[in-house]
């Protein structure tokens, strides 16, 4: 290693190495072009990906435009109120709420009851761990097929095991029902995504120290009291973050939903996201599109405040 | 030495007891979540028409390599697979270089409105993904960065490098500023 430095300065002359060392300094020393150069390649991208092409989105949704027609006409903000008084942004947006706090309520109950399943030490606890995981390692696209097929009224194998147990008298078309389709997705959804939480919980769950357990079964604490006087309060702002970020990112799910039902049957699972995409690449009409998302954003933008003011993440994300 | 005496079990005895139930309830509900994942491999095994057929038995009596060598041998697998690993490297690279930089210099350098970048990062997550690509496509379409193994890295990074930014400035945060 040091070879290869001394190769290398004895190439570089010492009056540039004394230029470049110099240069270094200065840029170490002051702030604002330390900061310049780290954050420039991070912040560079980010505008580029994500900032830009949403202010484009926002300003599209005050003109009508079609993807077939070139021509961009200004409607202005009075189309935003034409969007959410309109029938369907209202259903939508209802299916949305119905989607995304349902699901958040699923993945909450089942991450949690997980995540305290396989904290305790126990021979093949690490394996238990790791296979508890596994699920969220699998793409939402293949959960999304997988369960189609498994669901299915003819040859899925849900409704072969129900059958033979006796506990359907037919197949049911589960992805096929008004009734059933909803509940469907968002079961299928929270399998993959319930795992999230249990990471999150797992992580603080594994960070009580055991003295605490200690002491409450000293004191002659139950098991349920264990529970609600010592782990409780330990994880509860972990649950709170876990639940407030997954409404954010189950309210614009599209893909799991759009893979299983393509907003089906009818439109029972036609979400806020499935509603924008329709209107967009089916029906060609790119300026409503982006109001159906810009309305959607001042809501998740109240969402998200209302996270940081409850949830605190930045004091909740630190290094132990 | 535990023993049972009379009606009761001894302590060491229940304890046994409760260890097993415990680890079978565990076992016995990490089975269930992990269903979908073992269909899908009996179901690569068994192939599509056993799988048609809506018959258990013959699911399970037609279990075959058959599928697993048409997807090597007869599909463009290799090539997809060495896309997708050419995609990860390079999302991980280029985040881990980014993030790194990023924490390091929201950790040392105070400045004006530091505490809404992670607001500002978050906003990402709240516009739906699809009208986000039109305008990606449109203006990625002069530098040839749509539908190329970069481009799918670029806008792949995009949150990792929001997220890791963030966390790694916590990581940074506990170093004195002394060894610097």
């Amino acid at each position: 290693m040091s070879t290869v430095t001394n190769r290398v300065t004895s190439v570089v002359p010492a009056e540039w190495r004394h230029q470049i060392k110099g240069a270094l300094s200065r840029v170490f020393e002051n702030n604002y072009s330390l900061l310049t150069l780290c954050l420039a390649p991070a912040l560079a991208l980010y505008i580029l990906v994500a900032i830009l092409p949403m202010l484009w989105a926002f300003n599209l949704s005050l003109y009508e435009v079609s993807t077939l027609n070139p021509v961009w006409e200004w409607t202005g903000p009075g189309r935003l109120i034409d969007i959410i008084m309109s029938g369907s942004f209202q259903v939508g947006f209802g299916r949305s709420l119905i989607f995304g706090f349902g699901s958040v309520l699923l993945q909450i109950v089942l991450g949690v009851s997980l995540a305290l399943l396989v904290n305790r030490e126990f021979k093949g606890a690490i394996l238990a761990r790791a296979l508890a995981l596994l699920p969220y390692m699998v793409p939402a696209v293949a959960i999304g097929m997988v369960g189609q097929f498994m669901l299915n009224a003819q040859y899925g194998v849900i409704n072969l095991l129900l059958l033979r147990i006796g506990i359907l008298n037919e197949p049911l078309a589960f992805l096929g029902l008004p009734e059933t389709a909803m509940l469907t997705v968002m079961l299928v959804g929270s399998w993959k995504f319930a795992v999230f939480v249990t990471l999150l919980t797992l992580a603080r769950l594994q960070s009580i120290p055991e003295n605490f357990y200690e002491g409450a079964t000293m004191c002659g604490a139950n098991a349920y009291q264990k529970f609600r006087d010592v782990t409780l309060p330990r994880i509860k702002n972990v649950i709170l973050i876990a639940a407030l970020l997954r409404t954010l990112w189950m309210f614009n799910k599209f893909d799991i939903i759009h893979i299983m039902t393509r907003g089906g049957p009818g439109e029972e699972t036609t979400t806020i996201p499935l509603l924008a995409y329709e209107i967009a690449f089916n029906q060609y009409n790119l300026g409503e599109a982006a109001g159906i998302t810009a309305v959607i954003f001042v809501f998740l933008a109240g969402w998200s405040i209302l996270y940081f003011r409850v949830a605190k993440p930045e004091e909740e994300v630190r290094v132990a | 030495m535990t023993q049972i005496v009379g009606n009761y079990i001894t302590y060491g005895q229940a304890a046994r007891i409760k260890s097993v139930s415990y680890q079978v309830v565990v076992w016995a509900t990490l089975l269930v979540l992990m269903a979908p994942i073992a269909w899908v491999i009996i179901g690569s095994l068994s192939g599509l028409d056993a799988l048609l057929a809506g018959d258990l038995a013959r699911i399970f009596g037609s279990l075959t390599l058959q599928p697993m060598r048409d997807v090597f041998f007869a599909s463009n697998f290799l090539t997809y697979y060495k896309n997708s690993l050419v995609v990860a490297a390079g999302v991980v690279v280029f985040t881990v270089v980014a993030s790194t930089l990023a924490g390091y210099g929201l950790t040392r350098v105070q400045f004006r409105g530091k505490k809404w970048l992670m607001p500002a990062f978050v906003v990402r997550a709240l516009v739906t993904p699809a009208l986000l690509a039109i305008r990606l496509c449109s203006s990625w379409g002069a530098p040839r960065v749509v539908n190329s193994l970069v481009g799918m890295i670029l806008s792949g990074a995009t949150v990792p490098i929001s997220v890791g930014s963030l966390s790694l400035r916590m990581v940074f945060r506990p170093a004195r500023t002394s060894f610097w």
